[in-house]
């Protein structure tokens, strides 16, 4: 965790301060303690030969007593840190060494301190290693003698042992280096204390920012200062608060807009609900009323039929000809009744497909056969162009029929002069069928507009050539039901050619609506 | 002997128009006007062809020929559906209800004799 890594960092930061500190303070005690010793010995060691310079000049005003000097010398040479002392003249030769036996009487000492010492007239005092603390070392004093007159007659010479001294600066050392381990675990145990008492508010915030960030708002932060963190803390939780209710009133706003949306919904649905309902029942009034007027319609036509097959007895001429157009104008109301159950069904969204295999050709054969009456009784020929090969259709066949038939009969119904035929090919995985006449034709403007329902080319024909302008647009949806398309190309004048496309194999009736 | 056809139809308008066209045929009429009707002379009078309209009430045609099916005597019995021109599906329906064949209305009546005179010599 990061506040740990925190709380650690703190701590090392803190131990390095305090080690650094107590080291820099302990070396400096330790360097005071240890000049102090060195003076200490030092002043000893100048005075101790400075009394034994003083002590020989006084006891010989010109010349050196040798008993005298002798007990002088072994005196200072029994005190415990002198090594060695010797007395010398004024050429620098040995006259006593304080020993008993006086066994370095009358050598010259070969050393450069001694050298020095026989030329100068003041107190010389040198270590034999500068370093104070180097073991076996040893402190040379050299103390002139000098007379009131000013002559020089010779000097002492002492060396002295600054073990004693050395041993109490280790010790020094030694207890100065426990007392800094000492410190250094205390300021350890402080150092972690102290970090860890001021990464916690930080540990805390973190955390609770962390939960705020993942979302959980239900967060405190316990407040434990009064200082920044404290502060901040503080500042963390009315955040949080904030946030608390900004997401609470955002849900009661997202709850408002739910159950608004609900209650649109629910409107929508039943007026939706009323709609359809009163839709449906249209629908089934029309499908109702249309078997009503079919019933007795289809009675009209039965008897007509039986009459004009001579049923009921041989029919005169004269009654055989208004017979026939009773028969006729019963036929087309059918039609038109049809028409307007088709239409219904369409707006209800009803119109299914009876999906079968049937074969284009008998389709198209039969339309043939249906029409020729009709073709005849105006003198046009009715031709035909059906590929010898055409494999097996899939629809609703007698949609197809229907919508053929009324093709079919558009263009008989429209053309005069010339001819009227229907060609079948197949293009790719389509069959196109196209009828075409060779008729008025339609403007351009209303070429699109043929296609809506009740609506005829050139309103001023309707009347003559019958029909209720529904079977165009009813064609088109059988097409489109199929997965087809249909369309026209005309000019005025020159003919017209309905067409449309069919899926070879429709599966199933698309947008049927 | 001629041939017996009996006629299952509700509008007695229809019944009149097929009795007549078929008389003049040379053909013998047994009528019904309800579904229950049918299946029982049809049980009676074993015909030689039933002509059955489909929209009947209470029970229609699909289930009067289902009914007329479950008697092993006619079994093989020509059932030929008339139905309503706009209600597309029927031809299936009539067909998986057991009907032999179908004639949709308004038929011409020369186009029912042929049909008949397919089924009954």
């Amino acid at each position: 965790m990061r506040a740990f890594r925190l709380q650690t960092r703190l701590t090392l930061t803190f131990l390095l301060l305090v080690c650094v500190i107590v080291a820099a303070f302990l070396l400096l005690v330790l360097n005071a303690l240890q000049s102090e010793e060195q003076q200490i010995f030092e002043a000893r060691a100048a005075s101790t030969a400075a009394l034994l310079a003083a002590n020989i000049r006084n006891i010989s005003a010109s010349d050196i007593l040798f008993s005298e000097t002798a007990f002088l010398l072994k005196n200072v040479r029994q005190q415990p840190q002198v090594r060695y002392v010797y007395l010398y003249d004024d050429g620098g030769t040995i006259l006593a060494d304080g020993t008993e036996t006086n066994s370095l009487f009358n050598t010259v000492p070969a050393d450069p301190i001694h050298e020095r010492a026989i030329r100068v007239e003041r107190t010389l005092i040198q270590y034999r290693d500068r370093n104070f603390l180097a073991p076996g070392n040893l402190l040379d004093v050299a103390q002139p003698i000098l007379l009131p007159s000013g002559e020089l007659i010779g000097g002492v010479r002492i060396g002295f042992d600054p073990a004693p001294a050395q041993q109490r600066i280790l010790q020094t050392r030694k207890d100065i280096v426990l007392v800094g381990v000492a410190f250094a675990l205390v300021g350890a145990a402080l150092s972690a204390v102290i970090s860890r008492h001021l990464v916690r508010p930080i540990h805390d915030l973190a955390l609770g920012a962390q939960s705020v960030a993942s979302g959980d708002l239900d967060v405190t932060i316990p407040v434990r200062s009064r200082d920044e963190l404290g502060g901040l803390a503080v500042a963390f939780n009315s955040m949080a608060a904030s946030l608390r209710e900004n997401k609470a009133a955002l849900q009661r706003h997202a709850e408002g807009l739910e159950s608004m949306i609900e209650a649109r919904t629910q409107e929508l649905r039943s007026t939706n609900q009323r709609l359809e309902e009163a839709s449906r029942h249209k629908s089934q009034f029309l499908a109702n009323m249309s078997h009503e007027l079919r019933t007795p319609l289809n009675a009209i036509i039965g008897y007509t039929s039986l009459i004009l097959g001579n049923i009921y007895g041989e029919v005169p001429d004269k009654v055989r000809e208004p017979l026939d157009r009773v028969r006729l104008s019963s036929r087309h109301l059918l039609g038109l009744i049809n028409d307007v159950l088709d239409l219904a069904k369409i707006e209800a969204g009803r119109l299914t497909l009876s999906v079968a295999d049937f074969s284009i050709t008998q389709v198209v054969q039969s339309v043939m056969t249906a029409m020729e009456p009709l073709a005849a009784e105006k003198k046009l020929p009715l031709k035909a162009s059906v590929p010898a090969e055409l494999p097996a259709a899939r629809g609703d066949a007698r949609r197809i029929n229907q919508v053929l038939l009324n093709l079919l009969g558009n263009a008989i119904k429209f053309t005069d002069t010339g001819e009227v035929g229907v060609r079948v090919s197949q293009d790719g995985r389509e069959f196109l069928i196209s009828v075409s006449d060779t008729g008025p034709g339609i403007a351009p403007a209303d070429q699109g507009r043929i296609f809506e329902e009740f609506q005829q080319a050139g309103n001023n024909d309707a009347p003559l050539k019958g029909g209720t302008g529904l079977g165009l647009s009813i064609a088109k949806v059988i097409v489109e039901a199929h997965g087809g398309r249909m369309g026209v190309e005309s000019s005025p004048g020159k003919g017209s050619t309905f067409w449309f496309t069919l899926p070879i194999r429709a599966e199933r009736a698309v947008g049927a609506s | 002997m001629s041939a017996r056809i009996l006629l299952i139809e509700d509008q007695a308008d229809n019944r009149r128009i097929v009795r007549d066209l078929l008389h003049s045929a040379g053909y013998d009429i047994i009528e019904a006007v309800t579904g229950e009707e049918g299946v029982t002379l049809a049980a009676a009078h074993l015909p030689d062809a039933i002509l059955m309209d489909i929209q009947l009430p209470t029970i229609d045609g699909y289930e009067a020929t289902r009914r007329i099916r479950a008697n092993p005597q006619l079994r093989k019995t020509p059932i030929i559906a008339v139905t309503s021109y706009a209600l597309s599906g029927d031809d299936t329906k009539a067909f998986e209800a057991g009907c032999t064949a179908y004639v949709a209305k308004p038929f011409e009546p020369m186009d029912l004799l042929a049909k008949v005179r397919e089924y009954v010599s």
